[in-house]
């Protein structure tokens, strides 16, 4: 039942199952990386419990946090769709146990089935942009904490 | 600038044949600015998407007790505005004209059209916005670290 998923959340019954033969589960135990900057982006991931850290080393210190993603998210997928490679590492926070989709299947599906790339691809843009809107903010908030702590 | 030309040059459109463009074209109205006009203003209710035909835009936010802080500047074909017009959300930033500046604006319910799971090339119009997404997240995130170097005095 993947359905629950946010990112399946608008495929009917039938995609969701050509997509679930596809994930398999990985467990982490907390403090485990998942994937670091630079590398090659081969799968993306959803939380099916617990949670991870995305961030980015400043000088060998993990000090920018992306973001902090729960149960239910999903991640890697910047890397998946521009094919740059991972902008920033993912770390399991707490134990973890992901539902891992392979690059090569998850493109075969979506070249397949333009109805489920259509979906997932809609999907994928409410996620991003709620995103971007968040590390806006992110940034403001950085010159605000700037200014007050030089004051 | 043509309004065929812009189409065929911006990647909001890329991969598209031309033989669409005709459905597109009267969806596209015109819009020129000054120097300094002001296209659309942080915290506005979003309501077209804009492609740029000539000069440039700037895209500024706002940042309370400091000023003002120019997050990018844009070039003809470039496209603007995708992200109010998604989630229905208000702006997250101005967008000021320089020099000549025209561009091109859709009408959010007319683009929403384009993107409508029974339109012909909803699903690539959707993965170039996506990529554009993809582009902003990474610059976005190499800002904020450059920003962090500095304040390290790196």
């Amino acid at each position: 039942m993947i359905e629950k998923y946010y990112l399946f959340s608008l495929l009917n019954s039938r995609e969701a199952a050509l997509i679930e033969k596809r994930l398999f589960l990985k467990a982490y135990e907390a403090g485990t990386m998942i994937f670091e900057e630079g590398e090659v982006a081969d799968a993306f991931f959803i939380i099916q419990k617990g949670e991870v850290e995305i961030f980015r080393y400043i000088r060998e210190k993990p000090v920018q946090t992306v973001m902090t993603l729960k149960t239910g998210d999903f991640f890697g997928e910047v890397g998946i769709i521009d094919s740059k490679g991972r902008f920033a590492n993912a770390r399991a926070k707490t134990d973890l146990e992901l539902l891992v989709l392979l690059r090569s299947d998850f493109e075969r599906i979506l070249g397949d089935h333009k109805k489920i790339r259509y979906k997932i691809y809609r999907s994928f843009i409410r996620e991003m942009v709620i995103r971007l809107r968040r590390s806006d903010e992110a940034f403001k908030a950085f010159f605000k904490e700037v200014l007050h702590r030089d004051q | 600038m043509e309004k065929i030309e812009i189409l065929k040059q911006t990647d909001l459109f890329r991969g598209l044949p031309l033989s669409f463009f005709p459905t597109v074209i009267p969806l596209l109205e015109k819009k020129s600015f000054t120097e300094g006009g002001t296209i659309f203003q942080e915290g506005d209710v979003g309501e077209d998407i804009y492609i740029v035909g000539a000069g440039s835009v700037s895209i500024i936010v706002n940042i309370p007790e400091i000023g003002e802080e120019e997050v990018a500047i844009l070039k003809p074909y470039d496209f603007f505005g995708e992200m109010a017009i998604i989630d229905g959300d208000v702006r997250s930033a101005t967008a000021i004209a320089h020099k000549g500046t025209e561009v091109f604006k859709i009408r959010r319910n007319d683009f929403l059209s384009l993107i409508d799971e029974e339109a012909p090339y909803a699903t690539e119009i959707l993965e170039n916005i996506i990529l554009k997404l993809s582009i902003r997240i990474r610059s976005t995130s190499d800002k904020l670290n450059m920003f962090y170097l500095m304040d390290m005095g790196v």
